[in-house]
């Protein structure tokens, strides 16, 4: 047993000696440096994606126009009023608020009770093209929250004129 | 002398358990759905419901569809596929008849369809639906996340009215829980109606309320011995439950609830309630006592099965069958089990 652990000591001094030792503490170093580096980077990586979630909600896409489109799918919600339209709602944001083509006046007064949204809040019925929106976001940017599907307004999902003129 | 004393108190002791201590009626199977050589499978215990021509509706969570078995419960009606379109279904979970229409709630709203299966209309809905039920084409839904318990919709989903208070909920016990969903488990239980009355019973508790059509509370009485619940209120209004913590098991008193004819007839969950007399009690609604008391055939089994849903048939003598879904363990099936009271 003995004779076993002086072995790794004897090992240890040859690896680790003085003349070694500088090696050793700049590999250390290095090592230390470039952990450091990615761990910032991916940081960053992740803070930027974090932020871009929440900021491309503000992101401005025509002139000063703060717009984000909601896409409200089946709102059987269990947390409810949504607490990033009410954000936006205080923030002052220009809100596309889409639906099931099949909901009736009488399911989008239901739904803006049980939103909180206010009653003269525009709720539009999904048309073939925030369908077409949604099917593309489906495959990709979409962001399922409480059961409603916030779609982001982004360059890649059609200029904010086309959803205005829809 | 001491005999007299020995009987007063045990009279006492049996009017403390509303149970005035007869012996319990024994139940006996006659029909298990889905039968042999049949296309029928569920694909969980499904929720249960019978119209007044005696037709048994079962909806499957998970197969997104609803069965109809005829009186000779043969299949008769597949209804619904899944989806979200008209006429679709998605996880449905409760199911009401009457005698025109069948009506079924899933997570996209309440659809309505005529008894031989013909999509009619739905409704979307925007909370959590603890319970339904119908009558004249007025829809009664009990809601979690909303200030009153009942709201009165009508088939078309225009709001008519709301009235009954909820349990109030510490939520600083609910660790985690998202207040609509600690909201919904508080105050689980059954809308029952009857000719002048809408109830709610709670199945954690076993309290009733009783309003008037108007939604005036009547009364609240509870359905059995403080003692047996007692336990489950301290749970729930006391300790809190902790999110997703699969150790802390909490159970409610009923595992369901039906009314017939002034009685109720509550489903418990006996292998955790043993001092309870039966497997189901019935209850009369005027006095709020026992006054009956069934076992199930294999009632030393239960804890090889996992009861669900119950729903009455009309029977002889006013006598009714008991139709009852649930898991077993056994088997490893889902079935409905109808049951008879032994003569």
């Amino acid at each position: 047993m003995s004779k076993g652990i002086d072995e790794i000591q004897i090992v240890m001094r040859f690896q680790f000696g003085t003349k070694d030792k500088k090696s050793f503490l700049l590999l250390a170093a290095a090592l230390f440096l470039t952990s450091a580096v990615f761990f910032i980077l991916s940081y960053f990586n992740n803070l930027e994606n974090f932020l871009s979630h929440k900021l491309s909600l503000l992101r401005e896409l025509s002139g000063e126009r703060r717009t984000a489109v909601y896409l409200i799918k089946s709102v059987n919600t269990w947390c409810h009023p949504c607490p990033t339209i009410e954000e936006l709602l205080i923030k002052d944001v220009n809100i596309y608020f889409f639906v099931d083509s099949d909901f009736s006046d009488q399911d989008i007064t239901n739904l803006k009770e049980a939103v909180g949204l206010p009653y003269d809040c525009i709720v539009q019925r999904m048309g073939p093209f925030i369908e077409s929106v949604y099917k593309k976001c489906n495959r990709g940017e979409h962001r399922l929250m409480w059961n409603y599907l916030v779609l982001f307004s982004d360059t890649d999902m059609g200029d904010v004129e086309e959803i205005r003129r829809f | 002398m001491k005999k007299r004393v020995g009987f007063v108190l045990f009279m006492l002791l049996a009017l403390c358990n509303g149970w005035p201590g007869q012996k319990p009626v024994a139940l006996e199977l006659i029909s298990s759905l889905p039968k042999e050589n049949t296309d029928v499978y569920f694909k969980t215990s499904p929720m249960l419901s019978v119209d007044p021509s005696g037709n048994i509706y079962a909806v499957d969570n998970r197969d997104h569809i609803i069965y109809k078995f005829d009186k000779k419960t043969h299949a008769i009606l597949r209804i619904g596929r899944q989806g979200q379109g008209p006429g679709e279904l998605m996880f449905p979970s409760l199911i009401y008849s009457d005698e025109n229409r069948i009506y079924v709630k899933d997570n996209v709203g309440l659809s309505i369809f005529n008894v031989q299966g013909n999509y009619l209309s739905r409704f979307r809905l925007f909370y959590m639906i603890i319970s339904m039920a119908v009558e004249k084409e007025t829809v009664y839904l009990a809601q979690a996340g909303t200030p009153n318990l009942i709201s009165i919709y009508d088939i078309n989903g225009n709001k008519i009215s709301s009235f009954g208070s909820k349990y109030s909920v510490d939520y600083s016990l609910y660790d985690r829980w998202p207040s609509q969903l600690a909201d919904y488990v508080v105050n689980s239980g059954k809308i029952l109606l009857s000719k002048d009355h809408v109830f709610f019973v709670s199945t954690l508790f076993a309290d009733v309320f009783k309003y008037t059509r108007a939604g005036n509370l009547v009364s609240k009485t509870k359905l059995v011995s403080k003692e047996w619940v007692k336990k489950i209120e301290e749970h729930f209004f006391k300790k809190g439950l902790k999110y997703k913590k699969k150790e802390e098991s909490v159970f409610g008193f009923f595992l369901d609830v039906a009314f017939d004819d002034g009685y109720f007839y509550g489903m418990v969950m006996r292998n955790i309630f043993k001092d309870c007399p039966g497997d189901i009690i019935k209850v009369n609604e005027k006095d709020m006592a026992i006054s009956e008391a069934f076992v199930f055939p294999d009632s030393d089994k239960a804890k090889k099965k996992n009861y669900q849903s119950l729903c009455l048939l009309k029977g002889k003598d006013n006598r009714p069958f008991f139709v009852v879904s649930l898991y077993d363990k056994e088997l490893a099936d889902h079935r409905i089990n109808i049951y008879q009271q032994r003569r």
